[in-house]
């Protein structure tokens, strides 16, 4: 990998690490995700409107929220989307002093509840706000390939 | 002292051997046979595990980070982790060709069951009319098998279904997810019998609640997804140790099994195999051999060795698999409520649905999710992955997913054959499967009966996460060399016996003639136990 990748990954995993747990991912996370992107071809994509979400993405973990908003309903395959998931794949892997704490909302079920509504509605502005942002780019930019079948 | 060559070590075959080896038989073993990797920290429990490993992603996620589940059209949730990676590696010269079905092939030391769930369903004697012999024969081969593996279970509202037999054990503890589900079922059990034919009870499983000779019972380590480190969970490599107990069994790792040869007489001679890694072909001979490659193996290694032989390309009809639907589901009294890591993986629940023919019966395996990854999850969801962190962690808890099963009958038109191809070494496996008419109802009816019962104990099934498994993915096979009191081609007698080869026996799934809608390979050991029984 050229230093130039390298830099722009640990850069990007910052990035969505802040937008995903709140806080900077630690050494042993950066290097997760730059072996990742060594060992797998899967979180590259050639696709025009691919990288322009991407870059807008990776410009702070705010633009990374509003770009997945639109991506996680109509661009599931896109290159942004399979970072995010591998990021949280790591997240989850490690322990809680790395990643994700298991703890729980702990303020009881309706209030949880109604932390629930409000996160949904949040979501749908931004969808919203990520539509009219990204639907006439997408038109004229194309979409994203469907990832092939992984798994077993 | 009689001799016996048996291929493969997966569930079939080593009960088969355990079997004859026990009669006094001189027992060799080929098997393809990637072996598992040492267990890591046996000691300790899931958390302790992410905390105390060097590099805990490269074990969770593997070292090309394949167990990342990326979207993917077919939606499927889990795969097998890296840990068990193994039980799917395939040697070279190996190839096949699927339509309507998409397969899995193990070549693995204990074969697939390696990387099972440890679901263990006897056949009821209605699901056993089209087999040749009585349930009291079989009966006693789930009672051997149970002892000898260890079967956790209770006599419940699914005894109905999945009948007692000798030697259960009694079941573990259940996780509170898990127990909260059944506290809500005996509230509202009258109108899911009455209603919808639905009950509910404890699953069947191949774990220990006791120490079973040098095996511990079950300590709640929760590592049962990437491997029990401690043996409780059943696997059937821990019965091939007990194989190479005997001074008779000798055990051939990394051969691979292409054909068998046989005399005029259609006796056969010998066994043909590949050294897996490359080399010149070896030929096995004894007086009788048995085929426990899995169903679809045998299949190909006998398909093989009459086209070697006659020339003949024959297509064997009847193949069978169990059409599975994965519906997750939320339980919204769990929601917000922290979950314990520290509890059995698989499923602990099941779930059955009655019909009028009892060989419609559908099964339901119900796993409440602890510890298994919560990605997949996350990324099937309608938002983006930071809300979509929050539900699932919050919900983790209050997770499951029902497995259900449907039966399935021979049909002709299911075939597996071998490609006609010119110069190749080995014919690559042809197989061809097609759903039959009316499935879609079945399909239907199950899916709004399962939904149903959920929803009167509190559960919703998220719109979109419902997901109809291909065929091939249940991985129950069978039906292609079909048990039968008429002589017919291609058929066995009641014993497992060839009709076309008489010392050739097959002892996995190729010879049942019915699949019901219930999890194979308890069924698979009790018959290799029962053929060794009657016929050795
Ligand atoms: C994720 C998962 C979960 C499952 N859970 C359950 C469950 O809960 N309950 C249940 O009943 N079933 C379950 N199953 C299915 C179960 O694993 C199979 O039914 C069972 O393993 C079949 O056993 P078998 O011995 O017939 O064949 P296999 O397990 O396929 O074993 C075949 C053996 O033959 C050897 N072999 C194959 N070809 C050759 C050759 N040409 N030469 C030499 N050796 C060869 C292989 O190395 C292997 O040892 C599950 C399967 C999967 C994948
Ligand atoms: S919970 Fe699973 S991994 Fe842990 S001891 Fe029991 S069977 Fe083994």
């Amino acid at each position: 990998m050229m230093p130039a990748d390298a830099a722009r990954l640990r850069r990007e995993c910052e990035v969505f690490c802040r937008y995903l747990i709140g806080r900077a991912p630690g050494a042993y996370i950066l290097e997760k995700y730059c072996e990742a992107h060594e060992r797998s071809a899967e979180y590259s994509s050639p696709a025009a409107f691919d990288r322009v979400l991407l870059s807008f993405a990776s410009r702070g973990p705010s633009f990374a929220r509003l770009a997945d908003s639109y991506a996680c309903l109509f661009a599931r395959y896109s290159s942004l989307r399979r970072k995010l998931i591998l990021l949280f794949s790591i997240l989850e892997s490690a322990s809680a002093q790395h990643g994700f704490s298991d703890a729980v909302d702990g303020s009881g079920q309706p209030v949880l509840f109604v932390k629930i509504v409000f996160r949904g509605v949040l979501f749908a502005l931004r969808l919203a706000l990520a539509c009219v942002l990204f639907l006439p780019l997408r038109l004229v930019l194309g979409g994203s390939p469907p990832a092939a079948r992984r798994g077993h | 002292m009689d001799s016996v060559v048996i291929v493969g070590s997966g569930p079939s075959a080593v009960h088969f051997a355990l079997s004859v080896l026990q009669k006094g038989y001189r027992v060799t073993m080929l098997d393809v046979g990637y072996s598992k990797p040492p267990a890591v920290n046996p000691g300790d429990n899931f958390v302790a595990l992410k905390e105390n490993l060097a590099d805990p992603v490269r074990y969770f996620l593997g070292e090309r980070f394949e167990g990342v589940v990326l979207p993917n059209p077919e939606k499927e949730f889990y795969g097998i982790p890296p840990s068990k990676d193994y039980v799917l590696r395939h040697p070279g010269g190996f190839t096949f060709d699927a339509r309507g079905f998409a397969p899995f092939f193990s070549f693995a030391q204990g074969g697939i069951a390696e990387a099972w769930t440890g679901g263990c369903y006897p056949f009821n004697a209605a699901e056993i009319t089209d087999f040749p012999f009585d349930y009291a024969e079989l009966e006693r081969a789930y009672a051997e098998v149970a002892a000898r593996i260890g079967v956790i279970g209770a006599p419940d509202d699914l005894a109905r279904f999945f009948p007692l037999h000798e030697n259960l054990l009694e079941p573990l503890e259940l996780d509170v997810h898990s127990a909260l589900l059944m506290s809500e079922y005996e509230k509202r059990k009258a109108w899911l019998n009455r209603r919808l034919r639905c009950y509910f009870g404890r699953t069947r499983i191949a774990t220990l609640s006791r120490d079973l000779g040098a095996r511990k019972k079950c300590s709640y380590l929760g590592r049962c997804l990437w491997g029990c480190p401690t043996d409780s969970f059943y696997t059937p490599s821990i019965t091939l140790r007990e194989c190479l107990a005997f001074p008779h069994f000798t055990y051939q790792p990394g051969l691979r099994v292409t054909h068998f040869e046989f005399d005029g007489a259609q006796r056969v001679i010998s066994i043909v195999a590949e050294p897996a890694a490359g080399g010149a072909p070896q030929a096995f001979s004894a007086d009788r051999f048995a085929l426990a490659a899995g169903a679809l193996n045998s299949t190909k290694i006998y398909l093989e060795s009459i086209f070697r032989s006659t020339g003949e390309r024959v297509a064997l009809g009847g193949l069978m698999d169990n059409r599975q639907i994965l519906m997750p589901f939320v339980n919204l009294r769990m929601i917000g409520k922290p979950c314990n890591p520290e509890s059995y993986q698989y499923h602990q629940l099941g779930m059955g649905i009655e019909s009028d023919d009892p060989r419609g019966y559908v099964h339901g395996q119900i796993t409440t999710l602890k510890t298994a990854m919560l990605h997949p999850i996350a990324a099937n969801l309608p938002c983006d992955l930071r809300t979509a962190a929050f539900l699932v962690h919050n919900m983790h808890a209050a997770l499951g997913i029902v497995n259900v099963n449907l039966h399935d009958t021979r049909r002709q038109g299911n075939f597996v054959s071998l490609a006609e191809e010119t110069g190749a070494k080995d014919s690559r496996l042809i197989i061809n499967y097609a759903p039959e008419n009316g499935e879609v109802h079945r399909l239907r009816a199950a899916i709004s009966t399962v939904r149903r019962a959920l929803l009167h104990l509190g559960c919703i099934v998220p719109p979109g996460m419902l997901h109809v498994r291909p065929m091939g993915a249940s991985v129950h096979y069978a039906g292609t060399l079909p048990m039968s009191r008429a002589k017919g081609r291609h058929t066995t007698s009641e014993t497992c016996q060839s009709h076309e080869f008489p010392n050739l026996f097959i002892v996995d799934g190729a010879t049942f003639p019915f699949l019901p809608a219930k999890n194979i390979t308890f069924s698979l050991m009790a018959n290799a136990v029962r053929v060794a029984s009657r016929a050795f």
